[in-house]
């Protein structure tokens, strides 16, 4: 008897899990006979498990890069003398004296190898430092406005280096600098894209929706602008770029030119659709009421194939984040003190640093990371602009 | 016709031509079509496919995609406030010319289904066209009036409808709806291109009655497109019969249908079949509309015609504007008397 009734009791249990699981499905399926299309959109893109996941780790990303003031320990340019290329500290759960305590790092000690002629770091047992959370230093502002003053964690003494991914040449941390770069990696994406999706959208649309000689020059043009390669391009407008301007006059600029040729692909798109819309009647019957051609085109034509259009822009940003690191990497685009992904990489141009200080790749992994995840978003979005479609 | 004050004429079309420049050849879409229509009357347009119809339709609101499409010839004027209009001098981008489109002119579509875009509601639609039209209105506004023309075309409950998608519509809704939107600035003509010829028939009759309604409430004039004699005879004071491009006979609809003088028109009702006479069997036109790419010398009936002339019909282009009888107009050398 004794047995019996926590059996019953777990079978209960489970059944009505069980049927609730099914009654919810079954309301989730029913919901969906009169859900709108942004709704269609969103249950699609949620069963592609890979882009919900990208994507909530580009936002984590995103939001860890804008408010990198509070994220990162030190500041871009914060410099630990005598810490020139130090290997990242460790942390340790468990203390010196083998009991588990709160993560801690000892200091570091720096001798010179006097048979290789190299710095040796080491760990000073003796003087370990407890990492703590909001913790206090030097008032700062968050983007510049709000005035704060903790950074999400990091050690009292401000002076015992926490490099969590090492340090660079002039003995900075490259956590932090990855942290910071990522403002200008991550977004300069987005701003090409934006001049892209402009420009694209509409000489795309005039080309597709007027024909003829406008849509031959077009054509032309982006013939022209494609079978020219990336690099030369981009390195030859660089170059142009005058030596005394400011990091914000040349992020613009770097977005201007990263833009050149994105927009040639939307065009080419937008134009293919447009033929096929523009001799739906629902165009002419537009037309007909007294429409413009300008309304007819961005309010009838294109909002047709937006879905598509989010699809194609969100699949173009990695280009634009490939693009600009490799500018920077080959010192052509953003310039230091500045600093993004690229310019970080810079640094680990030559053999010495990839065999002796390995750490200093590690924002590839970043942008690596940055692009397969826009992919996976992107191939998401693809599945789930057409609900209807999708194979189930 | 004619028969009407000269101030009742709203629209005119003298020889108008509307040819296609495709790279292999050119394609006489519309080749000397004269056409009168009058305040609150109704004008049928027969013909069979290919003939000109549509594309003389589109090329009063200058409609026509161009390249490929030009009026190349001929004058379309519309008599608007005692000042005359001519449309072909208009340019089709012009603000004069999305003017008369929808404000003058309202034009409905075969094709209901696809004659709305699918998405925005069908009283964003409508309210385009009034917002678009009349500057002074505002939104409020056009959403009463939207609500107004949706309940005078039928539609029950306009106030919840108007907020309704196309998809939302059947066929002869969606037709109303576009009868609603052609309506909504009082045009003072309205081009019905085939507007009943993807519906069933009860719902086709329902749409005719209420055209006839409307413009027995408004005064407007039609323009009906159809190859549905049926449906002309039904509806037009007038009729144009077309073929190749051509207006081959013009008249009244009593004289075009007791009276048919163009082979092509006699060859058209021998090739209905009739409801109360006695069970004959149906003739069709032999032959099949010839390529507009190259056609006939001659009379471009001339190859189908049974009545064929040789040395007249296959040689000379017969002049448009016979006058068998008064009112009466037939493009046919039978019926030249020089």
């Amino acid at each position: 008897m004794n047995r019996k009734i926590p059996h019953s009791f777990f079978s209960g249990i489970t059944s009505s899990y069980l049927r609730w699981r099914e009654t919810r499905a079954k309301k989730i399926q029913e919901s969906l006979y009169y859900a709108s299309q942004r709704k269609l959109v969103w249950h699609a893109f949620k069963k592609h498990k890979l882009a919900r996941i990208s994507l909530v780790a580009l936002a984590i990303l995103y939001f860890v890069s804008i408010f990198a003031d509070f994220f990162a320990p030190f500041g871009p340019l914060e410099r630990f003398k005598d810490f020139n290329d130090a290997p990242p500290t460790g942390i340790h759960l468990i203390n010196a004296d083998g009991k588990l305590g709160r993560p801690c790092v000892y200091e570091t000690k720096r001798e010179l190898n006097t048979d290789t002629f190299k710095y040796e770091y080491s760990e000073d047992l003796s003087r370990s430092h407890i990492i703590r959370i909001f913790v206090k230093t030097e008032p700062y502002k968050l983007l510049g406005i709000i005035p704060m003053q903790h950074k999400l964690f990091g050690l009292e003494n401000r002076q015992v280096p926490l490099l969590l991914f090492g340090s660079d040449r002039l003995g900075r941390d490259v956590f932090s600098r990855i942290l910071y770069a990522g403002r200008i990696s991550l977004f300069i994406g987005f701003g090409g894209v934006a001049v892209a999706f402009i420009l694209g959208s509409i000489l795309g649309g005039i080309s597709g929706y007027y024909g003829g000689v406008v849509d031959e020059a077009i054509q032309r043009v982006i013939e022209v602008l494609i079978s020219v390669p990336d690099i030369p391009i981009w390195i030859a407008l660089s170059a142009a770029l005058p030596r005394d301007w400011g990091t914000i006059n040349i992020y613009l600029a770097i977005t201007l030119i990263l833009s050149i040729r994105g927009w040639t692909g939307l065009a080419r798109v937008v134009r293919g659709r447009i033929i096929s819309l523009r001799e739906e009647e629902f165009a002419l019957a537009a037309k007909a009421a007294g429409a413009s051609d300008r309304r007819i085109i961005f309010k009838h034509l294109l909002p047709a194939f937006s879905s598509y259009l989010i699809v194609h822009i969100t699949l173009a940003i990695p280009g634009m984040i490939l693009g600009e690191t490799a500018l920077s990497f080959l010192g052509l685009g953003i310039r230091p003190p500045a600093v993004s992904w690229g310019t970080l990489l810079q640094e680990a141009q030559d053999v010495n640093v990839l065999a002796n200080f390995p750490w200093m790749l590690i924002p590839a992994l970043f942008v690596v990371g940055a692009i397969l995840m826009f992919n996976f978003v992107g191939d998401g979005l693809r599945d789930a602009a057409d609900p209807y479609t999708s194979s189930r | 016709m004619s028969k009407d004050n000269a101030e009742d004429i709203i629209l005119e079309i003298k020889n108008l031509k509307t040819h296609f420049t495709l790279d292999t050849g050119i394609i006489r879409a519309v080749d000397g079509v004269n056409l009168t229509i009058s305040r609150g009357k109704t004008l049928g347009v027969i013909g069979e496919s290919g003939c000109g119809k549509s594309v003389t339709a589109h090329s009063i609101l200058r409609l026509t995609p161009s390249p490929p499409g030009e009026i190349v010839d001929g004058e379309i004027l519309l008599h608007r406030d005692g000042e005359v209009i001519d449309i072909t001098k208009l340019k089709p981008t012009a603000e004069a010319m999305r003017n008369i489109r929808g404000d003058d002119i309202g034009m409905i579509f075969q094709e209901p289904m696809t004659s709305f875009g699918p998405l925005h509601t069908i009283g964003d639609q409508i309210m385009e066209t009034i917002l678009i039209h009349q500057k002074a209105a505002d939104k409020g506004e056009a959403r009463g009036q939207a609500i107004e023309l949706l309940r005078q075309v039928g539609i029950p409950n306009p106030e919840q409808r108007i907020d309704a998608y196309p998809h939302e519509f059947s066929g002869g809704m969606r037709q109303r709806a576009m009868i609603a939107m052609a309506l909504c600035c009082s045009p003072t003509l309205l081009i019905a291109d085939e507007p009943t010829t993807s519906l069933d028939v009860t719902i086709e009759a329902q749409i005719l009655e209420l055209l006839t309604d409307l413009q027995a409430e408004t005064g407007m004039a039609i323009m009906l497109i159809s190859h549905n004699l049926a449906v002309v005879s039904e509806m037009a004071d007038d009729i144009a019969v077309m073929y190749l491009g051509k207006r081959v006979e013009f008249g009244t609809t009593d004289a075009i249908f007791d009276n048919p003088l163009h082979p092509y028109t006699q060859g058209l009702w021998r090739s209905i079949p009739s409801v109360d006479g006695p069970l004959e069997k149906l003739v069709p036109i032999p032959g099949v509309v010839p390529s507009p790419r190259d056609l006939p010398p001659g009379c471009v009936f001339a190859p189908r015609c049974s009545e064929f002339m040789p040395g007249v019909c296959d040689q000379l282009k017969p002049v448009p504007v016979i006058e068998a009888e008064p009112d009466h107009f037939v493009a046919c050398y039978l019926y030249d008397n020089e």
